[in-house]
């Protein structure tokens, strides 16, 4: 009986130390196979690109060739440092669904960007304001909030409170929340943009001023001004903004009074469109952005305005404008004319004290002469010289969550092992794989082969054994 | 077609202009006029052409003054043309300052003048003291400045707070007081050197109001 169970207790001992190689075995084959594994990617190191546009381009395009050459290269994680772009993000989406790749696409998040939320919502009222909430993750220091037209607020975040609540005025209908290297962009929608019917107006307090706001305001158009009453005081009408074609469609000029140096020929060559009327057109900026020469003033026919051509009762100068197109004026020398500088419009109307024609105008006068400045207005309006899709790239709104969609969550976050899971935008755990799939076993397997060699041992020295 | 020589901007004058109506008494205040040139060319840089103008309310001339002033202390019975005219001058923009020379709620100017106001443009109601034509060049916190006349017992001896208006897409278009500015600013501009405080100021905000909105 005894001799019986010792033979067992000895078959225990050796099957023990049996599964302890044999595991011990595995485990080495297993370190062997990822060591072979990690030389090929050190073959190829990590591409690695810094931002959206040319660079990811570049890079997307050395990634196809190299996988087209070596499937098994594009196992390099890619490190972007930047969000990339909606193109890049959408080839790459499509090649990870595509699974072109056993492994996918793999990559490592340098971009440094956090998840947050951005929501704009237009608030009801004469002032046409935006109501902005941000919630933004903890470690954000800074935020910027801009439109089209550049930055419209920045603020340093309380560490107190992370959700940021606000209202301003913003002219255009798309806004953008940047912060931590994340960007989040909304669009307010709405079948035209507020900037499409917003003019400033140039000129000094008087009849043809007042009466050409009156004329675009009745027919929809906001005017922005402001008319200087003496050197120090002015009226201002609307919210006066700096020149840019973001904020304005049109720049209606009647005078000299307060045109911004070098601001209109900027205005214009970036896209927007600019009225000369009046004794506009004598003006330096109209000669520097139009080469118009204006001689003298042609008095208007008697009675003209109560005609069927009522322009002919108005007075005009006499105006030549090289290299125009003449839109109205039948003698050698017109008095509308047209002509493209850089990539906005230039409008030149010689008539002068419009406000008669609406005035002592016929029955017809009054609504002629708002559709006459509302058309001179659209005639300088940019037009865009081709056609833009609606939202293409509807990823955009939230560039770092399509990112994720589109390839996955990423292997690792650069600069930020160490710190454990970070949250994701939608409030998830990032899950951070250090090791391929294999090696995950090997703990185990070793753990057991110490286990089994240690029963053995015990088992062995029980018996008094060395 | 005429050509006039000029080779400089010519800025366009403004002009003071007085109605002229058939009923009534509508030169009871002559020194106004000269005295709300004097206070534009005095406290402003607009360019204004020194001698006023009496505009007939039945003539088409009225429609060439954007602005125009009309006051008296008799009943107003304005013409079928003068209704035509006045009907087309606010329908196109034209605004029209009346002041009760009376500054009598009781008086024959006060209600004959709101009858044919109300028949033409609309009845008068009261504007807010916090509209811009308080605040476009001088600031009055309340509302139109009170008038000497109003103070000392003539008239209704009332202090009127607020002054009536039609508004039309957000521009007064008639604008009526019954402070008797008429009195108040009906006298020699040499003699404002004997005044503390200018108490035609007002009178430069109603014409800055007319030129910019």
């Amino acid at each position: 009986m005894m001799r019986t169970s010792g033979v067992f207790r000895r078959r225990v001992e050796q099957g023990c130390r049996t599964l302890a190689f044999l595991l011990l075995a595995i485990a080495a084959s297993l370190v062997w196979g990822a060591r072979r594994d990690a030389d090929a990617d050190r073959r190829v190191p990590p591409a690695v690109f810094a931002a959206s546009g040319a660079d990811s381009l570049d890079m997307l395009r050395a990634l196809v060739i190299q996988s087209s050459v070596d499937p098994r290269t594009i196992a390099a994680p890619m490190i972007p440092k930047a969000v990339p772009s909606a193109p890049i993000r959408a080839a790459l989406g499509s090649i990870q669904r595509a699974k072109i790749f056993s492994r996918g696409l793999l990559w490592r998040d340098g971009t440094g960007a956090r998840g947050g939320a951005l929501s704009v919502d237009p608030l009801e009222g004469p002032t046409a304001g935006v109501q902005v909430r941000t919630a933004l993750p903890e470690s954000t220091a800074f935020l910027l909030l801009r439109d089209a037209g550049g930055v419209l607020d920045s603020m340093a975040m309380p560490t107190a409170s992370r959700v940021q609540v606000w209202q301003l005025q913003a002219s255009s209908r798309s806004l953008a929340a940047q912060w931590s290297g994340a960007t989040a962009s909304q669009d307010l929608g709405g079948e035209r943009p507020s900037l499409a019917n917003r003019v400033r107006l140039f000129a000094a307090p008087g009849w043809e001023s007042k009466f050409v706001m009156a004329a675009l305001e009745e027919r929809g158009w906001r005017v922005d001004a402001r008319l200087s009453v003496t050197d120090r005081a002015a009226v201002t009408v609307g919210n006066p903004d700096a020149l840019d074609p973001a904020r304005y469609a049109v720049v209606i000029v009647l005078d000299s009074a307060g045109i911004p140096d070098g601001a209109l020929q900027s205005f214009v060559r970036r896209g927007g469109g600019v009225v000369f009327g009046g004794d506009g057109v004598r003006t330096l900026a109209a000669r520097a952005l139009t080469g118009v020469r204006s001689t003298s003033r042609i008095a208007g026919i008697p009675g003209g305005l109560l005609t069927s051509r009522p322009r002919t009762g108005l007075e005009r100068w006499d105006v030549d404008v090289p290299r125009a197109v003449r839109l109205e004026g039948e003698s050698a020398r017109g008095a509308v004319y047209a002509l493209r500088v850089g990539q906005g419009r230039v409008i030149v109307s010689a008539y002068r004290e419009s406000w008669r024609w609406r005035l002592l105008g016929t029955d017809d006068g009054l609504d002629a002469h708002r559709d006459w400045w509302a058309a001179l207005a659209e005639a300088a309006l940019p037009t865009a010289t081709s056609p833009v899709a609606a939202d293409p790239l509807p990823g955009d709104a939230a560039p770092y969550a399509d990112w994720v969609a589109q390839i996955g969550a990423p292997v690792e976050t650069v600069g930020a092992s160490s710190a454990g899971p970070s949250s994701m935008p939608d409030g998830s755990t990032r899950t951070l794989v250090a090791w391929p799939w294999p090696l995950a076993w090997l703990p185990w397997l070793v753990g057991v082969a110490f286990l089994a060699l240690l029963i053995e041992w015990a088992s062995r020295r029980l018996r008094g054994e060395p | 077609m005429s050509t006039v020589s000029s080779h400089s901007p010519v800025a366009e004058p403004f002009v003071f202009a007085t109605a002229q109506y058939e009923s009534g008494d509508w030169d009871s205040a002559p020194m106004v006029s000269a005295n709300v040139i004097d206070s534009i060319a005095r406290y402003t840089a607009l360019p204004v052409r020194p001698q006023g103008v009496v505009v007939p309310l039945a003539s088409e001339a009225a429609l060439e003054y954007p602005l125009l002033y009309l006051t008296g202390h008799l009943p107003v019975r304005f013409t079928v043309t003068e209704r035509r005219v006045l009907t087309r001058y606010l329908d196109r923009g034209g605004m029209l300052f009346i002041d009760d020379h009376n500054h009598d709620v009781d008086g024959a100017f006060h209600k004959t003048v709101r009858e044919e106001i109300r028949r033409i443009a609309g009845p008068l109601l009261p504007l807010s003291n916090a509209h811009e034509l308080y605040r476009c060049f001088f600031v009055f916190e309340n509302g139109p400045p009170t008038t000497s006349h109003e103070m000392n017992g003539w008239g209704d001896n009332l202090v009127h707070e607020q002054l009536d208006a039609v508004v039309r897409e957000g521009r007064i278009r008639v604008l009526y007081s019954n402070k008797d500015y008429s009195s108040e600013w009906s006298f020699h501009p040499d003699n404002k050197r004997f005044l503390s405080v200018d108490n035609t100021k007002f009178a430069v905000n109603i014409v800055v109001y007319a030129l910019t909105r």
